[in-house]
């Protein structure tokens, strides 16, 4: 890469901010150039860093910098509207990507939960037995809780009454 | 340098560099990479920045047919650079006990 590649390159990438803070940051870097001398043009180069990555550093500053200050006209508005849209963009791919696949696995996890039963006393330990009071969104028993109780008799011999009584209320203690 | 660069510490530096003489943006940065292995493209927002919050003003002189712009420090740039300075001291001397002595404490 030259200095003028080096330039053209931040140039286009600095074009959307305004004149005045284009002019500011086209000169500092120019001047860097101008006083590195053109013997060192490759270790300037090198010690700047990608044009780009410079230009969006430029740019989210400036965003940031306008997010703060009450805006002046329309026309600095749209623009800062604008730069902040282009500042998300310029941002590391890594944080979008990470937003958008957050985004998924919750949405994967919450169709999951919504579309599960209720695991029911088929399903959990006589412990938990205890713990899980709603029975009603059960596949298995939801339609006929003593049947499903029924069914097991030797679970009901070896659980204490009152696991009974906590996992389906007192009616089905009662039907003990 | 594996230790890292932050805002606060690139304002005490630049500041620093400033309050001992005024200085245009490829000197600060020859000065900066001797601590740190930051780009050199770094140090224009932090001295756009400097300015917007008043501890810097620039000026242009004319250096071999084409303009130089200095940054010289302002009043309130000297107060920040003290506390920057401060806290710098009592930063350094804490990490530093840490370091030499394994933070215990001399009676």
């Amino acid at each position: 890469m030259t200095r003028e590649e080096y330039m053209r390159r931040l140039e286009h990438r600095l074009r959307r901010l305004p004149k005045e803070d284009y002019n500011k940051a086209v000169s500092y870097f120019t001047e860097y150039f101008e006083d590195a001398g053109p013997d060192n043009e490759a270790q300037a180069i090198e010690d700047l860093g990608e044009p780009e990555m410079a230009a969006d550093q430029i740019v989210r500053e400036f965003a940031m910098e306008n997010a703060k200050e009450p805006v002046k006209t329309v026309k600095r508005s749209f623009s800062a509207v604008w730069i902040g849209v282009l500042a998300v963009f310029a941002a590391p791919v890594a944080l979008p990507l990470a937003l958008a696949f957050g985004a998924v696995c919750l949405a994967f996890a919450l169709v999951v939960i919504a579309f599960c039963p209720v695991p029911c006393h088929h399903l959990l330990s006589p412990y938990q037995q205890y713990f899980a009071r709603s029975s009603s969104n059960c596949r298995y028993c939801a339609s006929s809780e003593s049947a499903a109780l029924a069914d097991s008799p030797s679970i009901r011999e070896e659980m204490p009454a009152f696991t009974f009584a906590g996992l389906h209320g007192t009616s089905s203690a009662k039907s003990l | 340098m594996i230790f890292p660069m932050n805002a606060p510490m690139f304002d005490l530096l630049v500041l620093a560099i400033a309050a001992k003489e005024d200085a245009y943006g490829y000197q600060i940065s020859q000065i900066i990479k001797t601590v740190s292995n930051t780009k050199d493209s770094t140090l224009y927002p932090v001295l756009k920045r400097l300015q917007e919050q008043g501890f810097l003003m620039v000026y242009d002189q004319p250096y071999q047919g084409r303009n130089r712009r200095y940054y010289k420090l302002t009043e309130a740039g000297h107060k920040h650079y003290l506390m920057l300075r401060e806290e710098w001291n009592g930063y350094k001397d804490a990490v530093d006990k840490i370091v030499r002595e394994g933070g215990k404490q001399n009676d």
